[in-house]
């Protein structure tokens, strides 16, 4: 398949993805529906269906962008935002807000833990300067730290305040407050096309940085600053939905399989096909057993978990 | 100007940008009810406690839709908008309801948020730490849904009922509540479990802790040695008495029983009234033991 017709086809999916957020639902609506439509319908569009949509694609493209430059960096296969500690600060930080008794706090505070955590792990490995698999074990084990923490708060904190930080770790992106939405779009959009035009940096960061360095590029800046933008993401998207996992991990493999490993090519790729997933997982998990939404985090679970079967399973054969 | 302070700087502007957008966030307007008549009022519930006080205010045929956690009969004919934790706000606005009735016991406030913010009256019950907390409620509740009178009835006729227990002197028997299994979960001094025991004449093993609810240990009770267990919930395990506490004073003598879900859950002025007087015959010898064949 040509890379027109490549590109075609994720046009295709992204328009499918979008028409189906908004039509399907509670309620599913025709495209002549949209010209007929009571107050209630309308309600339940603008007001509800289409920042989710927007939300959703939003936060999948975020993470998909994140996840391609980490693995890129960092050589390996399985990074994505969360390997990093970046989940692990970013419950920490729900679990304050929620701790503090108001719902509005909570996507600062989950903002803040995940920046705070990417700033540990710089601030730590600024000092040894690790290599990758070091950096990835730290990350780790920042992950298992911040866990404990969080474990440890909800083990203590009172039992009406348990639920709310339950959906926020587990991924739902029904109740992000409206205000952020917009920023979050300009934030994320902005460092993403930043990220995509600079794909060439992590097509060579992307060769070991033995190869970086003598072509030039200083390896610790770039990989610092790569951080900090995916952080930045990866914050804002935690702010919208909670802990969404798999999607950073799942689509770089899947865009680079359809699109190539030149950044340039697959960053936008991921940006478009990350979106189109999430929102498509998102409209699954609100009508799969309707009126009962399951939270996304659940879907996205599951066929990450598939994807990983299916691709040690392709491993194997190739070793064989 | 280097990177790094390029970098700060950048990161700096972004959470001061986030901080404003967050501060600006206005706050919800609560719409005026429109159909004021109590007779034609659309509810939907947004959980059992909501749904059980409503009926008891003779509201239950109003309820248009309630959540799947409601009792089997409650749900018939009505329609569903999900789960407690995670409502379809979607499903709750085709509703089309005049108020929609929740609980900070239970609902997020995330849903509760969003559905003030689109417009729809809702009503948030307080938490719930005492029989006066369910009887503030349920005034509350009436008011909002012009039926104070019939709940200030209800309120006499269960304050009457629970002057007439009158536990006697001598020493209380020591109370032990089961809430879950695994882990196993009981009630501190801060529910109004703990103040259904003592009303009924018994003591809560664990009315020196002050918290709500809270995961405690086998070793614990075994120690403070209650003289009766009762217990409720979704997972009963009781099998767990004769091979965790077969020591205990309270398996020895049989002296285990169980409480129905909902009562004790989704309480209303009367079903407290309903569990006080249930303990306090457990308490004298009474009730029916989950031993008894």
């Amino acid at each position: 398949m040509s890379l027109k017709n490549k590109y075609g086809l994720l046009l295709f999916i992204f328009i499918i993805s979008i028409l189906s957020g908004i039509c399907l639902g509670t309620k599913n609506f025709g495209i002549p529906g949209f010209f007929s439509l009571s107050g209630i319908d309308r309600l339940i569009l603008f007001e509800i269906r289409i920042p989710r949509v927007l939300a959703g694609f939003i936060v999948g493209a975020g993470l998909s962008v994140a996840g391609s430059v980490l693995q890129a960096i960092l050589r390996n296969p399985l990074a994505e935002s969360y390997t990093l500690g970046i989940s692990g600060g970013a419950s920490l930080g729900i679990c304050m807000g929620v701790l503090l008794g108001k719902f509005e706090v909570i996507p600062y505070f989950a903002f803040m833990g995940s920046i705070a955590s990417i700033l540990v792990i710089l601030a730590v490995s600024s000092k040894k300067r690790f290599s990758n698999t070091t950096l990835i074990l730290l990350g780790v084990a920042l992950n298992f730290l911040f866990s404990s923490l969080v474990l440890f708060i909800m083990a203590v904190v009172k039992n009406d305040k348990f639920q709310s930080t339950l959906l926020w770790l587990i991924g739902d992106i029904s109740y992000f407050p409206a205000k952020i939405l917009m920023p979050s779009i300009i934030i994320i959009s902005l460092i993403s096309a930043y990220i995509s035009f600079s794909g060439r940096i992590y097509d060579i960061l992307s060769m070991g940085d033995e190869k970086a360095v003598s072509m030039g590029i200083d390896t610790y800046r770039e990989k610092r600053s790569a951080f900090l933008l995916c952080c930045i993401i990866v914050g804002f998207c935690v702010s919208l939905s909670g802990i969404i996992g798999f999607v950073g991990l799942i689509i770089p493999h899947v865009s680079r399989f359809f699109f190539g490993s030149t950044h340039r090519k697959n960053l936008p790729a991921s940006f478009i096909a990350g979106g189109s997933f999430l929102v498509l997982a998102d409209t699954l998990a609100r009508t799969l057993i309707k009126p009962v939404e399951i939270p996304v985090g659940v879907i996205t679970g599951f066929f990450g978990g598939l994807f990983f079967i299916a691709m040690l399973l392709r491993s194997k054969q190739r070793e064989i | 100007m280097n990177s790094n302070k390029k970098l700060a700087i950048s990161i700096i502007f972004l959470l001061i940008m986030g901080m404003t957008v967050l501060i600006l966030n206005k706050g919800s307007h609560q719409p005026p009810m429109e159909n004021s008549s109590v007779k034609g009022i659309r509810i939907v519930s947004m959980g059992p406690y909501a749904t059980e006080n409503l009926f008891l205010l003779g509201l239950g045929d109003n309820i248009t839709a309630l959540t799947i956690h409601d009792l089997p009969v409650r749900r018939a004919g009505k329609e569903i908008i999900g789960t407690l934790i995670d409502p379809n706000i979607e499903k709750i606005l085709s509703m089309k309801p005049d108020i929609v009735i929740a609980s900070k016991e239970g609902n997020m406030e995330g849903s509760l948020n969003k559905l003030s913010q689109l417009g729809i009256r809702t009503l948030a019950l307080d938490q719930l730490h005492s029989f006066d907390d369910i009887c503030r409620n349920f005034i509350t509740l009436g008011r909002e849904l012009n039926s104070e009178e019939t709940a200030e009835n209800i309120l006499i006729q269960s304050k009457q009922r629970l002057d007439r227990i009158k536990p006697g002197p001598g020493k209380k028997s020591k109370v032990f509540f089961i809430l879950g299994f695994k882990p196993l979960i009981t009630t501190g001094n801060m529910t109004y479990i703990d103040e259904m025991i003592s009303l009924a004449g018994g003591i809560n093993i664990f009315s020196d802790t002050d918290k709500k609810w809270f995961a405690c240990s086998v070793e614990e009770v075994v120690r403070r040695n209650p003289d009766i267990i009762f217990f409720t919930g979704m997972e009963k395990d009781t099998e767990f008495f004769g091979k965790r506490l077969p020591e205990i004073k309270a398996v020895r003598e049989s002296m285990v029983f169980e409480m129905d879900d909902t009562v004790i859950g989704s309480p209303t002025p009367a079903t407290f009234v309903d569990s006080v007087e249930t303990i306090y015959g457990l308490i004298s010898g009474k009730g029916k033991n989950v031993f008894e064949k």
